[in-house]
């Protein structure tokens, strides 16, 4: 598909990218708790988890889904408390608090 | 018309307004999660936290819900960006009918996993 990319259209394709990638976490995560009826399975399985690579990015997973949650109260906004108006405004407001929010559990992970 | 197999011309009215409605319940459960699950290590990875955790009967009825509602948004929203893509309707119907199985395959193993957890000794 082509885009004609203006500012808000990229707002428009990270929600997508981002929705994309959640959907295919839920699932496989899902899949992966499932795991839990095997004990040892398990805990043997959680020890690659204590690897710093994968903490790293257990943390950038938390970007993906803040930006998703966030643009999403961006559209809701646009739907019902005409934020078309100020769309641009709030995607600035979006990416900016994503960031923010995404350091301090950055703070409550690793601190 | 590309989407005359799919129904009466207010049939993606529900879909629509549903996808707002799960987005906005999962918004506050997305976030709980995460900060449930990942606020140290152990509370995301530890076999007895986790499983004590879900053994919350308050906890599990928040989890039940999170995987209907998660899943439901998740593969509503994948098969809307599929329809922008003006595939056939026979492609369509393979598709959903790929969507709605995995999703109702792992919308119930992850019943099965809350439902029938084994108990921390």
């Amino acid at each position: 598909m082509r885009y004609v990319k203006h500012y808000g259209t990229w707002g428009y394709i990270l929600h997508r990218l981002t929705g994309l990638a959640l959907t295919g976490y839920v699932l496989i995560h899902i899949y992966l708790v499932s795991g839990l009826h095997n004990r040892p399975a398990w805990d043997s399985e959680m020890e690659i988890f204590r690897h710093p690579l994968l903490v790293f990015l257990e943390w950038c997973l938390f970007i993906v889904v803040i930006y998703h949650a966030l643009n999403g109260v961006r559209i809701f906004m646009i739907d019902y408390f005409n934020g078309a108006r100020y769309h641009k405004q709030l995607l600035t407001g979006v990416l900016f608090l994503s960031i923010l929010v995404f350091l301090a559990m950055g703070a409550v992970m690793f601190l | 018309m590309a989407y005359r197999f799919e129904g009466s011309g207010t049939s993606g009215t529900f879909g629509w307004y549903f996808q707002r409605i799960t987005g906005v319940i999962l918004f506050i459960q997305v976030l709980l999660h995460f900060y449930i699950a990942h606020n140290t290590w152990d509370a995301g990875h530890n076999w007895t936290t986790i499983v004590q955790r879900l053994s919350n009967p308050y906890m599990r009825t928040f989890y039940l819900v999170f995987v209907v509602l998660g899943l439901y948004h998740g593969l509503n929203g994948l098969w809307s960006v599929i329809r922008d893509y003006h595939l056939s309707a026979g492609k369509r119907k393979f598709i959903f009918g790929a969507i709605l199985t995995v999703g109702i395959f792992i919308g119930v193993l992850g019943f099965i996993t809350m439902l029938t957890l084994p108990s921390v000794e």
